[in-house]
């Protein structure tokens, strides 16, 4: 799982009337050229065997149609999995948005607000609990998947002290319990208790680390 | 020893259903687990197992089996409910209106619980200390975890395990995000 860090930025130019641009500093037109040329770092400066995302959530300000307003507020989020390359990009979104705002005129304040640092999976830890859960569960029950944008506060404790991140299938289509989480009606195919509690009870028991490096 | 596990699981896996409900029926916010941190405080007390509060509503047990200084594996669970009216028609709904269960860490906390007790039961017949650490909230900026001090008595830990839940799997699924791997961390 990634890197989760917060942008909050705000473009401060000169509202007036919507006819007559000339006189204004257009917040709106700024803002817009800087969620473009963002995906410049995502996509250009970024190695694209490196996951990073860069997503713009919010763009708010003005209120109707024939007034450019004073400020535009943007919020986005800044996902990436390799904690050498994300504070690189926080300099470069730094820069970019800088020198973007200014060379047409309007001003900036942008906060970069660091959160979760990614998930790290030791690899030897993995390759260990994986076995163990082959062991548990059985090899067709155990499956490697694709890495994930989201973030979680694990990610502290896998900087810090080698750690490993498991996913536990909790759904049953059979049974209708298909919603996902963080929505009304998430909720689990009780058979994952069973599980889920053999499972950390087995991986604290009997693993190892003889074997591994660590 | 797996046998023995697997056999515990399945003998115990009532009694822990139950205790999801409970949890699932009294959610609490981020750093608000004040309710849920006592109850599991009297769940490990009934197990019989030392534990310590971290960052207030934090609870870390500890379970010694023999030689209890080979190697220490930390296991990983949090507590924290999330800001959603539940709309499950379930006989063990969310009794605190708005918030709710959403995250499955009712789910989390009760799978620790559970595999402490198997752990503890079978405390004789494996080294090694594993201390399993509910952690307090985690969707606030200030003291998410605090995994380092905590270990004044045996050090700390050399591993930690943890997991999470997919909805795209069965429940007898367990995944690892192989690419993980590749997020060229610290180590």
């Amino acid at each position: 799982m990634a890197s989760a860090d917060e942008l909050y930025i705000t473009i401060k130019g000169k509202g007036g009337h919507a006819a007559a641009p000339h006189f204004c500093i257009d917040p709106i037109l700024i803002a817009s050229h800087l969620i473009v040329a963002l995906q410049q770092i995502a996509s250009r400066n970024n190695n694209p065997h490196n996951p990073t995302v860069l997503s713009i959530t919010s763009f708010q300000g003005g209120s109707t149609t024939n007034v450019i307003p004073n400020e535009i507020k943007l919020k986005g989020t800044f996902r990436a999995m390799d904690e050498q390359w994300r504070f690189k990009a926080h300099g470069l979104i730094r820069k970019m948005a800088t020198d973007l705002v200014h060379s047409m005129g309007g001003e900036i304040d942008l906060l970069i607000d660091v959160g979760y640092p990614s998930v790290y999976n030791n690899e030897s830890l993995n390759d260990l609990a994986r076995k163990k859960a082959e062991e548990f569960i059985g090899p067709k029950n155990v499956e490697e998947t694709e890495p994930r944008m989201g973030a979680e506060d694990f990610g502290y404790y896998s900087q810090e002290i080698p750690g490993c991140f498991f996913r536990l299938g909790v759904m049953n289509e059979k049974k209708g319990i298909t919603s996902g989480v963080h929505t009304p009606t998430f909720n689990i195919d009780e058979n994952a208790i069973e599980t889920g509690m053999g499972m950390m009870a087995w991986l604290g028991s009997s693993v190892n680390f003889g074997s591994v490096s660590i | 020893m797996l046998q023995k596990i697997k056999s515990l699981a399945k003998q115990y896996a009532p009694e822990f259903i139950e205790v999801r409900h409970h949890l699932h029926a009294h959610p609490e916010l981020s750093y608000q687990e004040f309710e849920t941190s006592k109850f599991v405080q009297g769940k490990l007390k009934e197990f019989g197992i030392p534990f310590e509060i971290k960052a207030t509503t934090g609870v870390i047990g500890l379970i010694e089996g023999k030689n209890p200084g080979k190697r220490i594996i930390a296991l990983r669970a949090d507590m924290d409910a999330l800001p959603i009216k539940e709309e499950n028609d379930i006989v063990y709904k969310s009794k605190n209106e708005g918030v709710m269960h959403a995250c499955g860490h009712d789910v989390h906390t009760t799978c620790l619980l559970g595999a402490s007790k198997i752990l503890n039961e079978l405390k004789n017949e494996w080294e090694g200390t594993v201390e399993t650490d509910l952690s307090a909230g985690r969707r606030k900026k200030s003291g998410r975890c605090q995994p380092a001090d905590q270990r004044r008595r045996i050090g700390k830990p050399r591993t930690f395990f943890d997991f999470w839940f997919t909805c795209s799997s069965r429940p007898e699924h367990w995944q690892n995000e192989l690419s993980s791997r590749q997020s060229n961390g610290q180590r």
